[in-house]
């Protein structure tokens, strides 16, 4: 069986820094993926590190990138985002106030956006940090995208999202595309950027004339994309404390989890303090997650590389001392 | 491409990946149930409510325990691989184990037959010494008859009057007692360190030379016979001899074991250098000249030493004659000379 070597990065948001700190370890222990799979944060991430076959210097611009990502402030609210979350309380308890809101908002030169972040700048950002030409030749790379529906009675986003939660609540999957398989560059980009549209953070994307939102709502490990390419061995990396994945659902992959030992989440509050820490991309926030990521990457790896060691002096004493049976055997006076 | 540094991704390939699964499911698995149990310790009570009203509480612990029987399994296969892989280790020990007594009896096969072949050897060794040792006493006593055989041609080349006619009887012993040294015994000798043909060679010597009487007799008289001169060709030979048997111009270390053939040399010389007018000066005034072999004692006397047997018989003055030759030959060839 020809071994393939696949590298899962979760989605996460803002701890997608983490992630840059485990590919610099992997990169120094020369470590080089057959195939990448991502979501969310991590298909973006993922997009990076395949634009290049040597992992080594992927990693690199990654590790850069995030302090860009830092200083740049490319994930901003949306200027009309407040007003818009004011909007979606009233639509749903004025019906007719839709109508009005929109006028008001054409009167007075504000763009409708629905959702709360400014996605250009991200996707400007993308473009810049990822060529599509690098992509193309790069290492292939599986997204996990979901497939929301979009239901055209259906104006209000929270209750779009609600629906999409539940039908992958029922068992609806995600979809794994191939960022390879675009068809041109806009496709390419809206593929990432479709693996990273977080419901009412960001806008979905229509490829192929599906509307697709972040994967992650069904599958934020998509090593299901990898094993159906026949990947042998995989390395996921979790963005998430206590992250319910279970491992033993791939039988036929030898798979190494890296989980962060520390807490993301500050606060200790659920639901608000989880996601600040997956929307802080300050500078201050993102070094420390790839301080974490590279720290747990070796923590994690260093037992296993020892125990390979061992199990590689045990496999080689016990090869010399059959051989050298055999030997003795073979040779009659 | 490698998962892991060059020198582990090497032995990713020689394991098979089902040993790499429980390989990683064992030390990772526990990486990971630790991280769970951990995050579960360091919930706070509000996530934890949460976790229990969502379910992820339990979903949580299911996972636990589903990573705790994938280890147990990894640890399972591991101890039956372990288990099956010490049986092939103990089958090769006692293969080897076997392998070693078969080697050891071979050695000791080995050391019984190098033994018996040492035997064979000191056996064989000492028999080709005695056959060796053997030929080595054929190849002397071949020599010494042949050099009994050179003595006796000699000898009997004198005896048939051969050789040294011309001479004195008393000079004809000499010179063929230096023959004898020179060419038979000296080599003899130092060949083979035997003395033996000494005595041999003076037998014969003593049973041919008639010339000395077999009684007691003065060397001073054996000399003084040497004073006869019949011919012009006895003149010659009387010169020829003295300027062979001269000895005072050699170095007195020479001569001074050497008081028969000193006298003899000095009797030759004293008898060369007085004329016979001198004997008839002496007579004229009543005195009597002494005879040259007793001035010759006498010089000896003085000058060296009176310690030996001057009144001697045939086979004495003939063993004294050749102890002296052979003396000095071996004196020079040890380098008495230098």
């Amino acid at each position: 069986m020809k071994t393939k070597i696949g590298l899962v990065l979760a989605g996460g948001g803002a701890l997608g820094a983490y992630q840059a700190g485990v590919a610099k370890y992997l990169a120094e222990i020369s470590f080089q993926p057959h195939i990448i799979a991502g979501t969310s944060i991590g298909a973006l991430n993922g997009a990076v590190l395949a634009s290049n076959k040597d992992f080594k210097q992927s990693s690199n611009l990654l590790w850069h990138l995030w302090d860009e990502v830092g200083n740049a402030n490319v994930i901003r609210l949306n200027s009309t985002s407040l007003v818009l979350l004011v909007s979606y309380l009233t639509q749903i308890t004025i019906p007719t106030f839709r109508n009005w809101y929109l006028g008001i908002l054409k009167h007075l030169n504000y763009e409708y956006k629905n959702s709360v972040f400014d996605p250009k700048p991200v996707e400007q950002f993308l473009r810049k940090a990822v060529k599509f030409d690098d992509l193309k030749n790069g290492i292939d790379l599986w997204v996990a995208v979901f497939p929301s529906m979009k239901l055209p009675f259906l104006r209000y986003y929270l209750a779009q999202l609600a629906i999409d939660v539940l039908r992958a609540k029922a068992g609806q999957e995600a979809h794994w595309l191939r960022v390879q398989d675009a068809k041109d560059e806009e496709q390419a980009y809206n593929i990432l950027l479709a693996s990273a549209a977080i419901p009412l953070a960001f806008p979905e994307r229509e490829i192929n004339g599906i509307s697709y939102v972040d994967g992650a709502i069904a599958d934020n490990v998509p090593l299901g994309a990898l094993a159906k390419e026949g990947c042998t061995h995989a390395i996921i990396v979790h963005l998430g404390n206590g992250e319910i994945w279970n491992r033993n659902d791939f039988p036929n992959q030898a798979i190494i989890e890296i989980r962060a030992k520390e807490s993301f989440n500050k606060s200790g509050i659920p639901l608000f303090g989880d996601a600040h820490c997956r929307l802080d991309f300050s500078l201050e926030n993102i070094r420390k997650l790839r301080e974490c990521g590279y720290r747990d990457a070796e923590e994690m790896l260093t037992p296993i590389l020892h125990a390979y060691s061992v199990e590689n002096n045990y496999k080689s004493s016990l090869t010399e001392l059959s051989s050298s049976t055999r030997l003795l055997l073979e040779d009659q006076l | 491409m490698y998962l892991f540094p060059e020198d582990m991704a090497s032995v990713i390939h020689e394991v098979p990946i089902i040993s790499d699964k429980l390989l990683i499911d064992l030390v990772n698995g526990i990486q990971v149930n630790k991280e769970l149990v951990q995050f579960r310790a360091n919930q706070g009570f509000l996530s934890k409510l949460l976790d229990t009203v969502l379910g992820n509480s339990g979903t949580r612990q299911n996972l636990i325990d589903a990573n705790f029987t994938a280890i147990s399994e990894s640890i399972k296969e591991y101890i039956y691989r372990i288990l099956h892989d010490l049986t092939i280790s103990n089958t090769a020990i006692a293969i080897t184990q076997k392998k070693l007594i078969e080697t050891r009896d071979t050695l000791r096969s080995h050391q019984r037959e190098i033994d018996s072949l040492n035997d064979l050897y000191s056996e064989l060794n000492s028999r080709l010494n005695a056959y060796e040792q053997r030929v080595k006493n054929l190849e002397s006593q071949v020599y010494r008859l042949e050099v009994i055989q050179n003595i006796d041609r000699i000898i009997t080349a004198w005896e048939s009057k051969r050789t040294y006619q011309r001479f004195h009887p008393i000079l004809q012993l000499v010179f063929l007692i230096f023959e004898l040294c020179d060419f038979c015994i000296i080599q003899y000798e130092c060949k083979t360190g035997s003395v033996e043909l000494r005595q041999y060679s003076i037998d014969r010597l003593v049973k041919s030379s008639d010339f000395l009487p077999d009684f007691p007799v003065s060397v001073i008289d054996i000399y003084n016979t040497l004073n006869v001169k019949q011919n012009k060709d006895a003149e010659f030979q009387y010169q020829l001899a003295y300027s062979l048997l001269e000895i005072r111009s050699s170095p007195i270390t020479r001569y001074a074991k050497q008081p028969y053939l000193f006298m003899l040399g000095t009797t030759l010389e004293l008898n060369q250098i007085l004329p016979s007018s001198a004997k008839v000066a002496f007579e004229k005034l009543n005195q009597i000249l002494p005879s040259s072999a007793k001035v010759a004692f006498e010089i000896y006397k003085r000058n060296l030493s009176d310690k030996f047997f001057l009144t001697v018989d045939r086979r004495q003055f003939i063993e004294t004659l050749f102890r002296e030759v052979i003396d000095d030959r071996m004196y020079l060839i040890n380098g008495g000379m230098r």
